[in-house]
């Protein structure tokens, strides 16, 4: 079930006139694990059962580790939740690509063998985030960190809750397991904030991610022959609709959790404004930066033993990082990419620090920024446009995923060759142009979101007449532009 | 607000915030009420929606004035590459030639204007056949259902037919559903109208002024493609000729047959024209090709008693602007065949598929 259709409308519907009607609240916990598994039966009824698999894997798991007398029992336990939950994602999500990659490597060798792939193998929807809810909530119990779940209710709801299930952010049972143990209230303040951010999530989706979209598809399909403009212009627009697409779904989860009265943590943070690498990766996804690092990066050492120990941990987790997003080589490639650039700026000292932005510094109740000079002010803009150049040659390796068309767009990424002409833009059945007015919008809308730190929370603040306006405004846009047919999220592929 | 988890707390809060659904209703109200003008008394949609409405009122026109016409439709191959000045000096006196083909319309749009056709009781009616179209086969969007629904261009007795051969995705659905439900998918008219607008006025390369109203010359194209987007589209038109089954020519096989029957009934020459290829396409081809792919339809043809002509050869590379669309000399080319086979069909001779005209 995706979250821009008529069927959610009435889950929610239901789901929110329930919790005002129900006042026990293990009935409350029961109808939100229901909407829960229907949302998710929403894609395939088949796949609860390997949710469900998962669910009570770290649910005994969990209860094992904190029962265990001995680190070595407490072991045991733990690399029993972790294998299963890893088999369960090693199989489904990369079953074919290890066996199609082994064949390309027989057929590399010039064996005439090749290994039979698994017929009608499809990829849970949500199982690279709940399985790392599961693994996370395990491992938290292990260090100590949080105490094992004694009800089966309140562990299930915090790995199946239904606004996150498919596509994060990705929760820590150490911040969400305590919300469950409240009674659902419902708040006029969370509903209209709640709503607030779910209303931009669903813009940013619908208006700007899913009309973008055409004019990506356009020249990535088949990019060979496509002048350094068009690359250029396509490695824009991906980024743009795969920010607008992932942090509109983010948006939307966290605003209805909000409805109901939960808290989800920030998965974004104005990733484009970043001036460094780094500075990008702590506001990119930021609940699977966060996890990589807790569970992965830390776990191998982290930057505890020594300079090539920590480069050597930075490229391991960002190459995983980048296999999680999906099975395929272009994956690996990204986030070894990733991992490179991050390696790089540590050595050369680069993005370690950042100033914080004027309503940032204000947010946080710190001290304003001091004054920059000229000369810092052009050393930040400088370093902002490497950044961004490097982030968007990212989203390049991202999008393309056949090599010969890759090394196509990655040449005329780099070296541009002043080709154009751009008549065959917008040829046939492509009409680009209201892509590209989104592609400015958004760059106008994004700035002014920043600079006045972000539009859900001045929506929440407004008068109620100026955000009657707004509300009429948006939801004519969203009645007007919606797209014919529902375009799923980018990221439930993952 | 003082913190309250009663049943009336909550119940108040939803209250709190009836102005959202309320004002999502409001804003629906509008919505309904500005798509109903835009469209139904503006006409403000994408050009080939109102071309569409435009031929079916040609036709009604045609048919009150008695006259009997020669009518083309077609995809965008036939846009580009008929010109009615040309064919008309093929015609007997007084006899005038119509081209209604629409870009991005292949045959699977032909039942929708059957209905006005066959009022109109045609001369002779073109059906130009390209295998891109055939192949890509396309569910009519349900925004241009939704249009032909709202402006009746299927009455509820042909609704059997229809559905019978649009039977892509619900393709009928739109057409037949409550006026409502019809608005509401007018949603993107306006859009794509600002989107060809804009591509209009910035590309001098298209020609879209009159594009809607004009069934004589209707030709987009001004200027050929570069030499790397020719190269790149001749590939991709390859790859997917090659990829294609002969099994796709089924569905316009049958449609072949229902245009035919029908036109037939009103005393109708029907005549359907295998589009010219750019030789560039061809020579990558096998050469059996064409025949193979084509042998269902031309079958289809002769049961029916129509005329099938096959025109695939008949120009050169340089009489396209591109891998598809025939252009300036070639379109001139193009026209004389076409016009030459509508007055040896007009005379009697109907050849049943004639094999290439070249």
């Amino acid at each position: 079930m995706l979250f821009q259709t008529p069927e959610f409308l009435v889950l929610m519907t239901v789901v929110l006139l329930a919790m005002a009607v129900i006042r026990k609240h293990s009935w409350q916990l029961i109808i939100l694990l229901i909407a829960s598994y229907i949302f998710y039966m929403g894609w395939s009824w088949k796949f609860l059962f390997l949710l469900l698999f998962s669910t009570f894997n770290a649910y005994f798991c969990g209860l094992q580790i904190q029962w265990a007398q001995t680190k070595r029992r407490q072991q045991f336990w733990l690399t029993t939740a972790i294998v299963l939950d890893l088999a369960l994602l090693a199989f489904f999500k990369y079953g074919n690509f290890t066996l199609g990659s082994i064949n390309d490597v027989l057929a590399w060798s010039g064996s005439p063998q090749r290994v039979n792939l698994i017929a009608d193998l499809v990829v849970p929807v949500g199982i690279s985030f709940y399985t790392f809810h599961t693994i996370g909530y395990c491992v938290d119990i292990y260090r100590g960190d949080a105490q094992a779940e004694p009800s089966l209710l309140r562990f299930s709801l915090f790995v199946a809750f239904f606004p996150q299930l498919v596509a994060g952010p990705i929760l820590r049972s150490t911040h969400f397991l305590p919300q469950i143990k409240n009674e659902v209230t419902l708040r006029s303040e969370n509903l209209r904030s709640g709503f607030n951010l779910a209303l931009v999530g669903l813009v940013k989706k619908v208006l700007v991610a899913d009309h973008i979209a055409p004019l990506v598809n356009f020249i990535f399909d088949e990019p060979q022959g496509l002048p350094s403009v068009f690359i250029l212009l396509g490695a824009l627009g991906f980024g743009i609709q795969i920010y607008c697409d992932f942090s509109g779904y983010t948006d939307i989860a966290i605003g209805v959790g909000r409805m109901l009265g939960f808290e989800i943590s920030k998965n974004f943070n104005y990733p484009y404004v970043a001036h460094s690498i780094t500075d990008f990766w702590r506001r990119w996804h930021i609940s699977l930066s966060t996890w990589l690092r807790d569970y992965l990066y830390v776990p191998l050492g982290g930057n505890r033993h020594g300079t090539f120990n920590t480069y050597r941990n930075l490229m391991i987790t960002m190459t995983l990082g980048g296999l999680w997003h999906g099975a395929a080589w272009n994956f690996v490639i990204w986030g070894f990419y990733q991992g490179a650039l991050l390696t790089i700026e540590r050595m050369i000292g680069w993005g370690q620090k950042r100033p914080p932005s004027q309503h940032e510094a204000v947010a946080s109740g710190a001290a304003p920024a001091p004054r920059i000079s000229l000369g810092s002010r052009l050393g930040w803009a400088v370093a902002w446009i490497v950044t961004q150049y490097l982030v968007f040659l990212g989203w390049l390796i991202f999008r393309v995923g056949n090599y010969q068309d890759l090394a196509y767009c990655v040449r005329k990424y780099l070296v541009f060759d002043f080709d154009l002409r751009v008549s065959s833009l917008g040829a046939g059945n492509v009409n680009p142009f209201v892509a590209l007015g989104m592609i400015g919008a958004f760059i106008v809308l994004h700035t002014a979101s920043y600079q006045s730190g972000g539009f859900a929370r001045r929506l929440d603040t407004m008068s109620w007449q100026l955000r009657t306006v707004i509300y009429l405004i948006a939801f004519l846009a969203l009645a007007t532009l919606w797209p014919t047919a529902v375009q799923s999220f980018i990221y439930f592929q993952f | 607000m003082e913190y309250s988890n009663t049943r009336r707390a909550n119940f108040l809060a939803l209250l709190r915030v009836l102005d959202i659904p309320l004002l999502a209703a409001l804003a629906m109200g509008i919505y309904f009420a500005t798509a109903y003008e835009l469209v139904d008394q503006y006409r403000l949609m994408p050009l080939a929606h109102s071309r569409l409405l435009n031929s079916k009122e040609l036709l009604l026109d045609r048919a009150a004035t008695g006259a009997h016409d020669v009518f083309i439709l077609g995809s965008s191959v036939a846009v580009d590459g008929i010109d009615c000045h040309v064919i008309d000096k093929e015609l007997p006196a007084g006899m005038k030639s119509y081209n209604m083909a629409w870009a991005g319309a292949g045959p699977g749009r032909w039942p929708l204007i059957q209905p006005s056709l066959v009022e109109a009781k045609p001369a002779a009616v073109v059906f130009e056949i390209d295998f891109p179209s055939v192949i890509t086969n396309t569910p009519m969007p349900r925004h241009m259902a939704a249009v032909a629904g709202w402006f009746d261009f299927a009455p509820p007795d042909y609704r059997p037919t229809l559905e019978k051969l649009l039977n892509k995705e619900n393709e009928t659905d739109p057409l037949y559903a409550s006026r409502l439900s019809q608005l509401l998918e007018f949603r993107v008219l306006p859009l794509v109208h600002l989107e060809v607008t804009v591509r209009e006025t910035l590309r001098k390369d298209l020609r879209y002024e009159g594009y809607d109203k004009n069934f004589t010359d209707p030709w987009l194209r001004l200027t050929v493609v570069n030499e790397a987007a020719m190269q790149r589209s001749i590939k991709q038109n390859v790859e997917q000729l090659l990829h294609a089954k002969v099994e796709q020519m089924n569905y316009t096989a049958d449609l072949i047959r229902l245009m035919s029957d029908k036109l037939h009934a009103v005393g109708a020459k029907v005549i359907f024209v295998l589009a010219p290829m750019n030789p560039d396409v061809l020579s990558q081809l096998p050469s059996d090709y064409v025949q193979k792919m084509s042998a269902p339809l031309v079958q289809a043809a002769e049961e029916s008693g129509a005329i099938f002509i096959d025109q695939s050869t008949l120009l050169p590379a340089s009489g396209f602007s591109d891998h598809i669309h025939p252009f300036e000399a070639g379109r001139v080319q193009w026209s004389e065949a076409v016009g030459q086979a509508v007055r040896a069909a007009l005379q009697g001779d109907q050849r049943p598929h004639a094999v290439s005209d070249t």
